[in-house]
């Protein structure tokens, strides 16, 4: 199953390249960075967990972080959206 | 590397 976002959650990208989302439902908005971001970005468009943190990875540029890291971050955020109430599915 | 992250921001009415 796919992950979306609910149907009342609204999502912007902002300057710095992280983006807020808006939920119309309960009034509240939220921050993600650059690299959440891109997780979600990734994450909605179908990317498997291991796609996404090789792209994170990438973007580091100077070898740090790595894929174990990276993957349990990225079902961190998950997780939190989901607690939050800003997805569904996944 | 930066690890990706959510923030509540505020609510409003």
């Amino acid at each position: 199953m796919t992950l979306r976002l609910r149907a009342e959650v609204s999502l912007a990208e902002a300057e710095d390249g992280g983006g807020v989302l808006l939920d119309e439902r309960s009034g509240e908005y939220w921050q993600l960075n650059p690299s959440g971001l891109t997780t979600l970005k990734l994450r909605l468009a179908g990317a498997d967990e291991a796609t996404i943190a090789e792209t994170l990875l990438a973007g580091a540029q100077d070898g740090t972080g790595d894929v174990a890291q990276a993957v349990a971050d990225i079902r961190e955020l998950v997780a939190q959206l989901a607690d939050a109430g800003l997805v569904v599915g996944g | 590397y930066s690890k990706p992250t959510l923030l509540k921001l505020g609510s409003f009415e």
